[in-house]
């Protein structure tokens, strides 16, 4: 159960987090046209912007697909087979899923712990990339944490003798 | 790699998420083949397969589509359509034909394509009475045009990595873009005839119109991308952007279906169906690099020339090792490794380039669309809503019709190389 | 399996047996990609077929970004990576990037055997890299469509796509031009669409890039030098015996001088080329460029003593 809270809460971070940063991809575009164009002086910052929102949308967004349960998948054996035998490999699945996503998000951490990630700046702005990479790992760790609730959640439903949807 | 393979199908099956099934592929595919301690790297990976402008367009025609159908634009445009074209059986299918092909000449990436269609078309073409996944598999199919009718992503990687004019590419690709288009409409025609399509009574002129009045204001999300594509006020990836304003302005002013308080849901499902998309990307780009790395694609390639000396061995071999490969490896990535193998040994078969260039680039675009891995199998279904397996079923008379066009292409030089030599 | 080292005492030889990979970001037809099949060359010749060297070519392994990842984790031995990318982590490398700094690709080929310029090498130290040596492309020129640019005054309002480095956009921005980074593969498109209305590019890819074919002037500005820095793995480098390094040291040098002879003769030869493809034309005030160009001197050499001494130390030569 705490772990189906941890997870809604986050659901709630991450639902809050793309409700801000779609519309700053969305106007740092429109305003890099507009100035371009009209103004007729460069916005040097807004290409990036644009981009950079778009790589934390998109991590952001996989965990939440995860969440959702969403995220694309093939049953094309689990709905042929009897009820049982389906619930465990979906468990199966699901504890197969969280672990993967735990061990990138432990490389991640490994990775982003370098102390040469701090020297890293984009190209145009010179904004540090940590700001940017810093995605990865929370995207994973949220990942990580629906996979383990959505794997609790199937464990108790196969105990309980009822069928996994 | 057996392992591997056999990894990849097992879990597969156990309904694990396409996405993480290619992460755990690479990751095997690299310890098995003893470079574990690449693995630190993966993380940067993720990132930088993401860190690209030409992904833009996903979010941004999402996002477009998202607020055109909540908006009202999208039913509006449905209805014009119908009411000119909808007493034809199967109308609306070849409407989504016709508009791809249309939009093809402006767009130069299948993804962007199919992200933009199937938002607007498989809603509307279910609520006419077509089964969804048809919707789906003839929007995703419509939307391999984008690649093939110029200007072409795929036409300028090709160019440049095999140092043919990409100029005459863009003009090779007009005829086989033009046939696939005519394979597709006869295909709908056949499906339609065979599954009794919904076709309605004759609307009358009064209908007509009054649909045509009511259609003014969404006209102007079309009308103004293909304006600033045209006169090159912005790129296609930023039409995507201009395009969410003025359906914004239309749906909430002048429509007025669309309430400030839809935005946050609106956002919500946009970064979903993005990242249902750009997830997969990211990890069959770490399954792409780990097969890179052990040289795989390329042995398979170098292998197959020795085979035979024989240019239409060579060219069918060509396609069935590009049709396979196709399946696993994504589009441009697949042009940049093999382009280099294969250009070279061309002379001693006596094949055009700029042919040859075509034949890979069709191959491409079918592999996009062929399970498991391919961006175009994974937005129609991930934006449709509909299953890969019931996708995969209703897009495989797509698919063999686009080889019947490939081999058409393959067998008949002339068809891509007949416009270039003329223009010169 | 990536870079294995084996044992191998067959035969009575000694010594360990080494498959390296290399990467870079320029197609086939590209002159780099020349140069790392010399270095594989001589690194076999050199070692007696106990160095083998397999070649990346077009960013097969990942961005820039990647391969400087790859290399201070050790799973990549070597790479080519372009100066402007280097610059965005070590800010003294943008020394390179000054606008109107070199005359020709002669001056910039000297300018690599200074002082300063053998401290920016050493940098890279820092970040688990080791800077080999310098390999240099050619001079960027400015490709563009509408009026040929001549003075400053031409660059009013005109969207040109530059290869990154703070000083550049700065540069440009400064001359009331609207610089853009994007990357090369969407250059074609943009150009050809008028999204952008210039590229600062050099010729192998005007050539290799089929640039001709969307560009209308190509002008000599030669603003900028354009080059790369072979780069290994510090780690990987440092632990191998020391004639081995010295095998690689003697490799690259080949293969450098080998390379530089190659693009001073192809620089002429590629221009001769486009000549025939596009309009090249002289920059008549190169002057009024020059002279803007001293205030972005000024500014970064306050930023950096190294920038400072680098640039002081070209002007004298
Ligand atoms: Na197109
Ligand atoms: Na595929």
């Amino acid at each position: 159960m705490a772990m189906r809270g941890i997870s809604d809460i986050i659901f709630k971070v991450e639902k809050l987090a793309v409700i801000i940063i779609i519309p700053v991809m969305l106007l740092a575009m429109v305003f890099d046209i507009i100035f371009r164009y009209f103004v007729q002086s460069p916005l040097i910052w807004a290409q990036e912007l644009t981009l950079y929102t778009f790589v934390w949308c998109s991590f952001i967004g996989a965990s939440m697909s995860i969440k959702t349960k969403e995220a694309v998948a093939v049953n094309l054996l689990v709905d042929k087979i009897n009820p049982k035998l389906r619930n465990v490999l979906i468990v199966a699945g699901l504890i197969v899923s969280a672990l993967f996503s735990i061990f990138i998000f432990y490389l991640s951490i490994n990775w982003i712990t370098n102390p040469n990630i701090l020297l890293q700046k984009s190209i145009t702005t010179q904004t540090p990339m940590i700001f940017m990479y810093i995605c990865i790992p929370i995207s994973l760790l949220f990942m990580s944490i629906h996979f383990l609730s959505w794997f609790l959640e199937s464990l108790r439903f196969t105990r309980a003798g009822k069928v996994i949807e | 790699m057996i392992l591997t393979m056999l990894i990849f199908a097992v879990v597969l099956l156990i309904r694990v998420p396409i996405a993480i099934v290619l992460g755990i592929s690479g990751i095997v595919l690299l310890v098995v083949s003893g470079n574990g301690d690449m693995l630190i790297n993966s993380p940067q990976r993720l990132f930088s397969s993401l860190e690209s402008y030409s992904l833009l367009a996903i979010p941004l025609f999402m996002l477009a589509g998202e607020i055109m159908n909540t908006g009202g634009i999208t039913s509006r445009l449905v209805t014009f359509a119908q009411k000119f074209v909808g007493h034809y059986r199967g109308g609306l299918a070849y409407v989504n034909i016709v508009a791809n092909t249309f939009l093809a000449s402006i767009i130069g990436s299948a993804a962007a394509q199919i992200a933009m269609m199937t938002k607007i078309m498989v809603p509307s073409m279910e609520k006419e009475g077509y089964k969804r996944e048809f919707a789906a598999a003839t929007t995703a199919s419509a939307g391999m045009l984008g690649p093939i009718i110029p200007p072409s992503m795929l036409f300028i990687i090709y160019g440049a990595t095999s140092g043919t004019s990409i100029g005459d590419m863009f003009l090779a690709g007009i005829l086989p873009g033009i046939l696939l288009s005519l394979a597709f409409v006869i295909l709908v025609a056949y499906i339609g005839y065979k599954e009794k399509f919904p076709s309605k009574p004759k609307a009358s002129w009064g209908e007509r119109g009054m649909s045509l009045y009511k259609i003014i204001p969404a006209l102007l999300v079309p009308g103004i991308l293909i304006w600033g594509i045209v006169t090159g006020v912005f790129t296609p990836t930023e039409s995507a952007g201009i395009a969410c304003v003025i359906a914004l302005i239309v749906g909430l002013f002048l429509y007025k279906e669309l309430n400030i308080k839809d935005l946050p849901s609106i956002m919500v499902n946009t970064a979903i169906s993005t990242a249902m998309v750009t997830l997969l990307i990211a990890m069959a780009n770490i399954f792409g690099w780990a097969m890179t790395f052990e040289r795989i694609p390329q042995a398979i390639a170098e292998w197959m020339t020795t085979i035979s000396d024989n240019p239409i061995i060579f060219l069918i071999l060509v396609n069935i090792l590009l049709l396979l490969l196709g399946m696993l490896v994504e589009g441009i990535a697949l042009i940049i490794i093999l382009t280099p193998i294969f250009v070279p040994i061309l002379p001693a078969y006596d094949i055009d380039p700029i042919h040859f260039g075509v034949i890979i680039c069709l191959n491409v675009v079918i592999g996009i669309l062929t399970p498991p891995v391919g961006s175009g199998l994974f937005l129609a279904t991930s934006l449709g809503k509909v299953s890969i397996e019931s996708f995969v079923k209703a897009v495989w008379p797509f698919v063999f019709v686009s080889i019947v066009v490939l081999l058409l292409v393959t067998f008949i030089p002339s068809l891509t190389l007949w416009i270039p030599s003329i223009s010169k | 399996s990536g870079s294995s080292e084996t044992e191998t005492k067959a035969a009575g030889e000694k010594g360990k047996t080494y498959e390296f990979k290399m990467t870079h970001v320029t197609q086939t037809g590209h002159i780099w990609h020349k140069f790392a099949e010399k270095f594989a060359e001589e690194l076999e010749a050199r070692s007696d077929g106990r160095m083998k060297l397999e070649i990346y070519p077009a960013a097969q392994l990942g961005p820039e970004a990647d391969m400087v990842q790859q290399l201070s984790s050790g799973s990549l031995d070597f790479a080519l990576i372009t100066v402007p990318y280097l610059s965005s982590r070590f800010p003294e490398l943008d020394a390179w990037n000054m606008p109107f700094l070199f005359e020709d690709l002669e001056d910039v080929l000297a300018a690599q055997e200074t002082e300063p310029a053998q401290k920016m090498l050493g940098l890279l130290d820092s970040q688990g890299l080791k800077g080999m040596d310098y390999f240099f492309a050619a001079n960027h020129n400015l490709l563009v469509n509408g009026d040929p640019i001549q003075s400053i005054d031409d660059v009013k309002g005109r969207k040109i796509r530059f290869a990154g480095g703070a000083s550049v956009i700065d540069f440009w921005k400064g001359l009331g031009a609207s610089p853009i980074a994007m990357g090369l593969p969407e250059v074609y498109n943009a150009m050809q669409t008028g999204v952008i209305d210039g590229v600062s590019i050099d010729t192998n890819p005007m050539l290799s890039e089929k640039f001709y074919e969307i560009g209308k002037t190509y002008v000599l500005t030669n603003h900028m030098a354009f080059g790369g820095i072979v780069t290994a793995s510090k780690t990987k480098y440092e632990s191998m015996p020391e004639e081995d390094q010295k095998i690689i040291d003697e490799a690259l040098a080949a293969a450098v001088e080998w390379g530089e002879k190659e693009i001073v003769a192809i620089s002429d030869k590629n221009l001769k080329e486009l000549e025939k493809l596009v309009d090249v034309v002289e920059l008549k005030n190169r002057e009024q460029f020059s002279g803007e160009a001293k205030k972005i001197y000024e500014e970064y050499s306050n930023k950096s003593e190294l920038i400072k001494e680098f640039i002081s130390t070209v002007k004298k030569e």
